[in-house]
């Protein structure tokens, strides 16, 4: 008897990760918002991907990680923002309807990865050429807004394509910015209204 | 007299007055760090005034970081910079190129002494090619050098710039989730008893389940044998981490109410979340053996929520 529920408990454990959160419903519903920084002298990254519907594959993000490449360190890399994280209905909500918020120290960074939405959470690796292209440095500290993309499906949906999407057609994303850092340390790297 | 004691005597009774608790205190500039900053492309010198030529007339700055304050300094064409701050510890990351930077392969530090001139010697960044890789983050090295005798006229005092610490830290710093998620539980399957260990495995370096981590751990054992009573042992041990996901420690394991006392070594294959175990008791009788998966009731519950 004893056996079997501690076998039961192993399965039950086990299935966990496909099973939908308890807090699902709550999560739902809470904003996009910036952590607060953790150390001196970091930024905010701000970032938009979308994705081209599809049947197969992700049509969203559930993780986006970065490289460091300067301080040089070998293989520091970071996640950025996730949604995969223990306990996440008590920390901050960092990625919402395809915008994300995350922290960096002063160094220069690359997009290495993003983890997709579909049930085997595909990972979409960036290649060399799109990890240079999303090269960025943070030096002062401030906001990084790294702009808009859109992950165009490759055959089958099993690649990507990267294309960054001209500033001017998301205006609304600077309105999701305010609301996020509103009452946080960020609020003070805004620009004024009506600046760009 | 008159007119000049006056304003003494005003600025001796402000002085004198207690800080202010919400004014923030302002930073005094009382310090100063000069040097140079070289480029080097083969072998050959690149001024900064050749570098922003080649740049198209790009402007090149050098800016200091101490905490939340940025610095920008004063350079000139030959590369001699000069930077007025406040006393401490102050950081060099990256060289303005137009509105981008070109960040260090390697971050220097330097101290900036109150009420002087601090002389943190001649900085040299080298490249295979200044002008297509100057602002892209691709330079090579970074070298630090007392040139400060051409530099500072001898009146500034000495303290090159060095290496610095990683901006972001010690990543894998123990901290709190860590020491919770070191509450593992296990089904052991030993002949044909069944047990459950109970245990605690304390990280010291790293997190738990990451190369180079040693932990202390305590746990508590309870096996069914099917041919008696149920009994209980007490265990302590320490282990290291040789790779990611592997742990191997050994201990010793304490029968309850009498039961053998006897050595043991494990090996736990598996990450944070949960793991397999294989572990071998030194008993007068010979080795015995015994499986077991274990989970961290830390991570199923976070899982959930």
């Amino acid at each position: 008897m004893t056996r079997r529920l501690l076998a039961l408990a192993a399965v039950a454990a086990l299935a966990t990760g496909c099973l939908p959160r308890l807090t699902d419903p709550v999560y739902a519903f809470r904003s996009l918002r910036a952590p607060e920084p953790d150390r001196e002298g970091q930024s905010l990254v701000f970032g938009t991907i979308e994705f081209e519907p599809g049947l197969l594959g992700p049509d969203d993000f559930l993780e986006v990680d970065l490289k460091r490449v300067r301080p040089t360190a070998e293989d520091f890399d970071r996640v950025l923002a996730t949604k995969l994280l223990l306990y996440r209905a008590f920390r901050v909500r960092k990625i919402k309807d395809g915008h994300f918020l995350g922290v960096v120290e002063p160094g220069a960074y690359e997009l290495r990865r993003l983890i997709g939405n579909d049930l085997g959470r595909s990972i979409l690796d960036m290649d060399e050429d799109g990890r240079r292209a999303s090269r960025f440095t943070a030096t002062r500290p401030g906001i990084i807004d790294l702009g808009a993309f859109y992950m165009k499906r490759g055959f089958l949906g099993a690649s990507f394509t990267m294309v960054a999407i001209p500033r001017a057609e998301r205006p609304e994303r600077m309105a999701v910015l305010r609301e996020a850092v509103a009452g946080t340390w960020w609020e003070r790297y805004l620009p004024a209204e009506g600046r760009p | 007299m008159i007119p000049i004691a006056v304003p003494l005597a005003l600025a001796a009774a402000l002085g004198s007055l207690p800080a202010g608790g919400g004014t923030p205190a302002l930073p005094s500039l009382r310090a100063a760090v000069t040097g140079r900053l070289r480029f080097e492309q083969g072998g050959r010198t690149v001024t900064v005034g050749e570098a922003q030529r080649l740049l198209g007339g790009r402007r090149i700055g050098l800016t200091l970081r101490s905490g939340w304050e940025v610095a920008p300094a004063r350079l000139g064409a030959d590369g001699q910079f000069t930077a007025e701050v406040a006393p401490g510890s102050w950081r060099i990351e990256w060289i303005d190129v137009g509105d981008g930077a070109e960040f260090l392969p390697t971050t220097l530090e330097a101290e900036a002494r109150d009420g002087r001139t601090t002389c943190i010697g001649q900085i040299t960044v080298a490249f295979d090619d200044v002008q297509s890789e100057l602002g892209s983050s691709s330079a090579g090295t970074v070298t630090v050098e007392d040139r400060c005798g051409e530099l500072g006229g001898g009146k500034a005092g000495v303290s090159l710039a060095h290496p610095g610490g990683d901006p972001a830290g010690d990543q894998l710093a123990v901290d709190w989730m860590d020491v919770a998620a070191g509450l593992r539980t296990e089904a052991v399957f030993q002949d044909e008893d069944l047990g459950l260990r109970v245990a605690w495995s304390i990280p010291f370096r790293r997190p738990l389940a990451w190369q180079g981590n040693l932990l202390v751990s305590g746990a508590v054992v309870r096996y069914w044998s099917s041919e008696g009573p149920p009994h209980e042992a007490l265990e302590v041990g320490g282990g290291l981490s040789p790779f990611n996901g592997i742990e191997l420690s050994g201990g010793l394991q304490v029968g309850v109410g009498g039961g053998p006392t006897a050595p043991w070594a494990n090996l736990r294959w598996g990450g944070n979340s949960y793991a397999l175990n294989a572990r071998a008791h030194f008993e007068p009788g010979g080795v015995v053996w015994s499986f077991g998966f274990d989970l961290t009731p830390f991570h199923v519950l976070g899982s959930f929520l």
